[in-house]
């Protein structure tokens, strides 16, 4: 009994990993992209860095749903 | 707030043209049309109006000014920033005596500055070697003149390789090969390699495979032998030090007696080429200009008295009514007073809002620093940012800057309330030492509640943007659009207070009226917003759980402020612990200002901002010297009229 409660809480864990893992990673991947072409923007409109700025931050919504499911699925029960 | 404006035409004879612009231009309220004044059906002077053109005279002088003011900035460029008296000259009979002189001064100047930037090159060299001439200057044989032998240069960065060199010195000139090495002021370590000159070029080549850097003398020195080129050397560091500095002094005198007059006359030019190129945009009758354009609704009778005053009675300023049509085409002015003004600098980050719609500028006044306050909420930390943001609100004479001080000032204080409510200082550091409790929540134990608050935060900021997106849609006759906002708004209620009700009584009598809005609301969606509207309804929710960012910024900063103040117990010394810590929660201030601030207006900028916004509208650009300062000033002056 012990060994199957111990088997669903690493499950819940694992879940909970993948859930803010994936979305980090989906993330980084986005930013990436955006700060690379953000860092070609700056060198020729270097007013656009608040922009830039706001635009480099909106990926950032995957990762932060990825720890709210995270959450979600540590604390509820 | 968007300033209401109104729409004037101007009449008046051909010869006064300039000078109705210049006081136009002086005053900078005017926004000029490039759109003719409506024709009327009857009226002569509106149905034969044409686009004005330029005579052949204006045509040459604009040519003319153009090229003097190149020439002018040119020359500008090259003079030193000397402060000089500001001349109490006539600036139209200074342009005339200058467009004779500034041919030659340019000259002049150009190649002063030309020799100039070659003698700090020279002088620049020629340092660089002091150093090492100083420290061989006692290892280099004076008497070498006439001799086959020749010296290289060298500094050498890694020891070991001397070792190497010396050997393969040896082998290549068959032992005909000497180095002896020096340390200079600042313990580099500098060589000299004495060899037949026949070996020079083989050693050269040798040396770039080791740590050894050949030291290579200013072109002009290199055909000399190396103690002739050392004695040059230190003979002509002071002689072009001296020329440096006598040519630096010329420019100097010429800026100071020169630098005001040629400026005087550029902001005349300026004044010129700016009057010639907006008469691009307006249009004439046979004998009459007309100017059609735009300024605030306040400043009307003041420029009416103005041209009444100046021109009697024979230049006319007529308002004229702004008709729906003319909406679109009304420049957009914003004027926020007070607690609002700094946090336009937000708002002005987006494209202007069309004239009629709003201005979100008091609605990010309003939810920004709320958003960073349940962001960052650390009593500790809210009190640091409010001290450093005093600095320059109170300060700072840039106005950006007083504006960012301002602003901060404002959400520290939010930072420091919700502090309060969640029982934070510097994390629990408040508890632990003054037994600190939460009023509200406990951000570290309390994740859902946290979540449903932020989450709740974000539902009423969206239904706020839907609302006024409603109303602007209304205002712009696009009813189909507000017809949707208003049954989003009515489904997005009713969905609430059904959730709502199944977790508290008291919303319990509201479930049935609420479906009940609901069974209507969802085919008044679906005919307003056609079959995609279902998608455009779940975008708004999807928005809404993007507040949950509130959370989890905060939620990280509570955690980081943890592990800032365990550093104590864990680094084993009391003493690295606190520094530990310390650091740590310098580290998270910074993050709590930067974390807090990027989304909290990305909340603005994507979540509520696209409610709202239609089509951009028109910048008011009045007709005005350009100038930053000024510029400032003339728009308080504006707002205060």
């Amino acid at each position: 009994m012990e060994g199957v409660i111990g088997f669903e809480k690493a499950l819940i864990a694992l879940a909970a990993a993948l859930a803010l893992g994936l979305s980090a990673i989906a993330t980084a991947w986005a930013q990436s992209k955006i700060g690379a072409a953000g860092a070609g923007t700056l060198a020729e409109k270097p007013e656009l860095r608040a922009t830039i700025i706001i635009m480099i931050a909106i990926p950032e919504t995957m990762v932060i749903l990825g720890f709210v499911i995270a959450t979600m699925i540590l604390t509820m029960k | 707030m968007i300033v209401k404006m109104a729409r004037i035409v101007a009449i008046g004879p051909k010869e006064d043209l300039m000078d109705f612009l210049a006081l136009v231009r002086k005053r900078g309220i005017l926004h000029i049309d490039d759109r003719p004044p409506d024709k009327v059906n009857g009226d002569e002077i509106t149905t034969r109006l044409r686009s004005l053109h330029l005579d052949r005279s204006v045509l040459s002088r604009r040519i003319f000014f153009e090229e003097l003011r190149d020439k002018i900035s040119r020359l500008l460029s090259i003079l030193p920033p000397e402060t000089s008296r500001e001349p109490q000259l006539n600036a139209q009979n200074v342009v005339d005596s200058i467009a004779e002189t500034v041919d030659q001064h340019l000259e002049q100047c150009r190649l002063y500055r030309e020799r100039l930037e070659e003698l700090r090159g020279q002088i620049l060299e020629l340092h660089r070697f002091r150093e090492f001439l100083t420290a061989i200057a006692e290892i280099i044989p004076e008497e070498m003149d006439g001799s086959n032998l020749d010296h290289i240069g060298v500094e050498i960065r890694d020891q070991e390789a001397m070792a190497d060199l010396e050997k393969l010195g040896v082998k290549l000139t068959d032992g005909l090969f000497e180095i002896a090495t020096a340390k200079t002021e600042s313990g580099k370590l500098v060589g000299v390699i004495t060899t037949e000159k026949q070996f020079v070029a083989k050693i050269r080549e040798a040396l770039s495979g080791h740590q050894i850097y050949d030291y290579v003398l200013p072109a002009e020195l290199s055909k000399l032998s190396f103690p002739d080129q050392i004695r040059e050397a230190r003979r002509l560091l002071p002689v072009y030090t001296a020329e440096r500095d006598e040519i630096a002094g010329k420019l100097a005198v010429f800026a100071g007696r020169w630098r005001g007059i040629y400026l005087l006359a550029r902001d005349w030019l300026d004044e010129q080429l700016a009057l010639i190129t907006t008469t691009a945009s307006l249009f004439e009758t046979e004998m009459c200009f007309v100017v059609s354009g735009w300024l605030p609704l306040s400043e009307f009778a003041t420029l009416h008295e103005l041209v009444d005053e100046r021109f009697r009675g024979r230049v006319v300023v007529k308002e004229k009514e702004i008709r729906e049509e003319d909406l679109a085409s009304v420049p957009t002015m914003l004027r926020n007073r007070g607690y609002f003004e700094p946090f336009e600098l937000f708002s002005r980050m987006l494209p202007i809002p069309a004239y009629g719609a709003f201005d979100i500028t008091p609605f990010i006044a309003i939810f920004f620093p709320v958003f960073f306050g349940m962001m960052l909420g650390d009593m500790g930390y809210g009190t640091l940012v409010l001290i450093a943001a005093l600095v320059p609100a109170l300060k700072a004479r840039n106005k950006t800057l007083r504006d960012i001080g301002r602003i901060f000032g404002v959400a520290a204080v939010y930072a420091i309330i919700f502090g309060l409510l969640y029982g934070e200082f510097f994390g629990v550091l408040g508890h632990r030492l003054f037994g600190l409790k939460p009023l509200l929540l406990n951000r570290h134990e309390s994740m859902m509640p946290m979540l449903y608050f932020a989450m709740a935060m974000g539902f009423v900021h969206i239904l706020v943007g839907l609302v006024l997106g409603m109303i602007t849609s209304f205002k712009y006759q696009e009813k189909k659009e507000a017809v949707f906002k208003l049954a989003s708004i009515l489904v997005m209620l009713g969905l609430a207070l059904v959730v709502g009700s199944s977790f508290s009584p008291h919303l319990a009598p509201f479930r049935e009226p609420a479906l009940l809005g609901l069974l209507i609301a969802v085919p008044v969606i679906l005919i307003s917003g056609g079959l995609l509207a279902p998608l455009e309804l779940l975008k708004h929710f999807g928005n809404i759980v993007s507040y949950a960012r509130i959370m989890a910024i905060g939620l990280t900063s509570v955690l980081l402020a943890h592990v800032a103040n365990s550093m104590v117990g864990i680094m084993g010394s009391v003493w690295i612990g606190v520094i530990a810590g310390i650091m740590l929660h310098g580290f998270n201030i910074v993050l709590g200002i930067f974390a807090p601030t990027v989304h909290a207006l990305r909340l603005h900028y994507v979540e509520f901002f696209s409610k709202i916004a239609g089509d951009g509208g028109r910048e008011y650009h009045p007709l005005a010297k350009v100038d930053e300062n000024n510029s400032a000033k003339k728009q308080e002056t504006i707002g205060q009229a």
